[in-house]
């Protein structure tokens, strides 16, 4: 239920009593007028302008203008009422007001004016309206303040009188002291003016999770109820003649000494508990505080630490006094302190700091890199908690890891770069090694042809040599060409059919074979990823070594398969040729390397250093197993998909 | 210096500064009875300057222009390409059959001189009687059989043609 509600409450409560005054009016019925026959009624103008002022309590905090304007107008009323009874009080005249509901005649008892309402309930009814008009208005909170604690102390003490049978108190010196009804229902308005603009101060006050809570509610509340209860019994035992005066005094020291001491024992007992346990979290935050192996601080927005943990003296080797004296920024090295500057401009705009890193000066002048998380600035001060840890280990490893990077990077630059002054030399060497030789075979060629009667046959078998080595010298750069383009060339490597690759390409090798006995096993063939033209060299080169090296056997046995082993593709060409001794395996793989002599097997010794490299391009790689006389078995791998080197190498 | 009368009659202008290519070139030529109006240069500078009649040829009245130029591509001074770039830039020149006699089977020297507006792309085969042949066959090919246009200096442009001449042409 809110505090609204609450007061709409309580005014319709108050209503109710002046309804049912009005009703006992009406009906003569004493009960209904005052509660206590014995006591004074509540007459019928107070009771209409209960009501009345009861309904500008709910009308005045409702929307339409209208109402607001209506509980105004009534506010008035009810203030010109209570005016004109003071002012009759005052100047003992009889302005007629009394008669305007009231027509009984004959004397009432404790008063001399009968149907005047009372000068404690005009008093009350000019601080009410004057509250209730106030509300919705600017300084409707600072009038309510007002009214609310007079209509209660006033209406809380003749409570007291009431419960007392103290007529003079009741009264308050006049002679027409205040009703019970009236008195009932003022204490409901004074309790639904507070609801209206309620005291939050107060209210937190009378919390009980607070020490100032547990004092009103724990001790003075229980303390005056204990006084005035125990109040009400001495003055009933005395006045029953039970006791006298003297021995009522005492008992009630003592009855009254007795419930404080157990009362005030008791709510002590209980702040002590909370005063504990309060140290004992504020000690369990310390220690996690103190004890946190991160850099934890608090900080101003004047660039100040307020509060350092010790993981700051032991990473940094001030003293906290040091760290406290002078602007963090002092700290920070000069390099970082414009990110370090920009990070905190942002908390100041609501933001948090995360993974901020900036160096931090250490007494011996090193320094540490420190990784920050920070909180936007809160609380009524406006500070920021931040919690730092310790990374230069980490940022340590990182640039030594980043220099050995770019180390590399340059290295593969500058391998890069030889590469290609090589492939630049390469080229140039091979392409002016070609003109000479076209020259000597040229030049020995029209020697030959046309100075033929000036040789005899020892000079032409001598030109024959030269022309034949300038052939194979041509042969040797126009292999050495291909080998070194192959470095440049990118590969592009796509889905390759290589059953139909090695079917073409045993056509294509077709003329080498004569009208030799050639047995041809070709097995079908798992597909390959990778350059196409580049696997037809690595298949011309392998089948036609098998075809050449068969050669002397009266029937040629060459065999092609392959399968896919662990996600590898492996391909085989197998031959029954004249083999070699595997000692000299791997030099079959170098340019230039032969282990059979030209004049027997004829070629230049870059065919299998050429598959080597197409292959390792590839990812791939090439071995051979063979014996002498017993055949070779060519085995080449490539991996299923993204093994090819994007980068020539 | 030629004189002023064999340098108005030039069908052939070979651009070769290796002397023994261009001796073993002209004797192809010579072999077929093509190289009686040749003129051989030895670097990209004199050939443009034969070509302009400038320079060295400033006397020489550019009137009938070379039937086919044979160009190398490795020259000192200015090298093919640059030879080919200048011929192809100059109004008087660019309708003259150009043929790249070169070492280089190269892809990228091909694909370049191409586009630069090369007529023919021959590599110089080793082997001598591949040779013979091949100069042999693109002579006979741009001098007798390839009609050039009817004025040089304007008009119809020369169609490209590739002269595959030989088992060393690509």
């Amino acid at each position: 239920m809110t505090s609204q509600r609450v007061a709409d409450f309580l005014a319709i409560a108050a209503a109710g009593i002046g309804v049912m005054v009005l009703v006992g009016w009406l009906t003569d019925n004493a009960i209904l007028t005052s509660i206590d026959p014995s006591c004074i009624s509540m007459k019928p103008n107070t009771a209409v302008c209960m009501i009345l002022i009861a309904m500008a309590v709910v009308l005045v905090r409702r929307s339409p203008v209208a109402w607001r304007v209506t509980a105004r107008v009534i506010c008035g009323v009810v203030a010109a009422m209570a005016l004109l009874t003071i002012g009759q009080y005052v100047k003992h005249a009889d302005f007629g007001v009394d008669r305007l509901l009231y027509h009984a005649g004959g004397p009432e008892p404790y008063t001399v004016y009968p149907g005047r309402m009372s000068p404690v309930a005009s008093i009350l009814f000019l601080a009410v309206s004057a509250a209730v008009g106030a509300m919705g208005t600017r300084c409707g909170a600072r009038v309510t303040k007002l009214a609310w604690p007079f209509c209660m102390i006033v209406t809380t003490t003749l409570m007291i009188g009431y419960v007392f049978g103290s007529v003079s108190l009741v009264s308050l010196s006049s002679d027409t002291p205040i009703s019970l009804p009236a008195l009932l229902a003022f204490t409901m308005l004074g309790v639904a003016i507070f609801a209206v603009h309620p005291d939050r101060s107060l209210l937190s006050a009378l919390n009980p999770s607070t020490p100032g809570g547990l004092l009103w509610r724990g001790l003075l509340i229980p303390a005056l109820l204990v006084l005035v209860v125990v109040g009400w019994l001495r003055v009933q035992a005395e006045m029953a003649g039970l006791i006298d005066m003297r021995f009522g005094v005492a008992l009630f020291t003592v009855l009254v000494g007795a419930f404080i001491v157990v009362l005030a024992g008791r709510t002590a007992m209980t702040l002590n508990r909370m005063d504990a346990e309060r140290e004992r979290i504020a000690a369990e935050r310390d220690r996690y505080f103190s004890s946190s192996l991160d850099l934890v601080c608090v900080a101003d927005l004047n660039g100040r630490f307020l509060r350092v943990n010790p993981a700051w003296g032991r990473t940094l080797g001030f003293s906290d006094d040091e760290l406290l004296s002078r602007p963090f920024m002092d700290f920070i090295h000069p390099d970082d302190r414009e990110k370090t500057i920009a990070a905190y401009d942002s908390p100041a705009q609501g933001h948090e700091v995360t993974a901020l890193e900036n160096r931090y000066r250490r007494k011996d002048g090193t320094y540490v890199w420190l990784n920050w998380n920070a909180t936007a600035p809160t609380g009524p001060d406006r500070l920021i908690y931040a919690a730092a840890r310790d990374v230069t280990e980490q940022k340590t490893h990182e640039e030594h890891r980043r220099a050995l990077t770019a180390a590399l990077e340059h290295s593969v630059e500058e391998a890069r770069a030889a590469n290609k002054e090589l492939e630049a030399f390469s080229y140039s060497v091979s392409h002016d090694l070609r003109a000479p030789l076209r020259a000597i075979d040229g030049f020995a060629r029209i020697l030959t042809s046309e100075h033929a009667s000036q040789l005899d046959t020892e000079g032409h078998r001598l030109l024959d040599v030269v022309r034949e080595n300038s052939g194979r010298m041509g042969q040797l750069i126009d292999d050495l060409l291909q080998f070194s383009r192959l470095g440049r060339k990118d590969i592009e490597p796509r889905t390759v059919d290589m059953t139909a690759l090695v079917h073409r390409t045993v056509e294509r090798l077709r003329p080498d074979m004569g009208d030799r006995k050639i047995a041809l096993h070709l097995h079908p063939l798992p597909p390959a990823s990778g350059d196409a033209a580049l696997l037809e060299v690595v298949w011309t080169n392998l089948l036609s070594n098998a075809i050449k090296y068969t050669r002397p056997r009266a029937e040629a046995q060459i065999e092609v398969s392959g399968e896919i082993v662990d996600g590898h593709r492996v391909y085989r060409v197998r031959d029954n040729g004249v083999g070699f001794d595997m000692q000299y395996a791997q030099k079959l793989f170098g340019v230039f390397q032969r282990l059979h002599p030209a004049t027997e097997f004829e070629g230049t010794g870059v065919g299998l250093a050429l598959v080597q490299r197409i292959l390792h391009r590839h990812g791939g790689r090439v071995w051979v197993d063979a014996k002498p006389d017993q055949g070779a078995v060519f085995e080449f791998e490539l991996p299923t998909e993204g093994g090819v080197h994007a980068v020539p190498v | 210096m030629p004189s002023q009368s064999e340098m108005t009659h030039v069908e052939v202008l070979l651009v070769e500064d290796n002397p023994y290519d261009a001796e073993l070139t002209i004797r192809a030529l010579k072999q077929h009875n093509l190289a009686n109006h040749l003129h051989h240069v030895t670097d990209g500078v004199e050939a443009l300057e034969f070509l302009t009649g400038s320079g060295r040829y400033s006397g020489r009245a550019p009137v009938v222009v070379p039937r086919v130029v044979l160009l190398d591509l490795k020259l000192p001074k200015l090298d093919g390409a640059e030879v080919l770039r200048r011929m192809r830039a100059d109004d008087r020149l660019k309708h003259i059959p150009v043929v790249i006699l070169t070492s280089s089977r190269e892809e990228q020297d091909l694909v370049k001189t191409y586009a630069l507006g090369a007529n023919s792309y021959v590599v110089k085969p080793v082997e001598f009687g591949d040779f013979t042949s091949a100069v042999a066959e693109l002579g006979m090919y741009w001098l007798l059989l390839n009609q050039p246009p009817a004025t040089p200096s304007r008009g119809a442009t020369a169609q490209p043609a590739m002269a595959r001449a030989g088992s060393g042409a690509f």
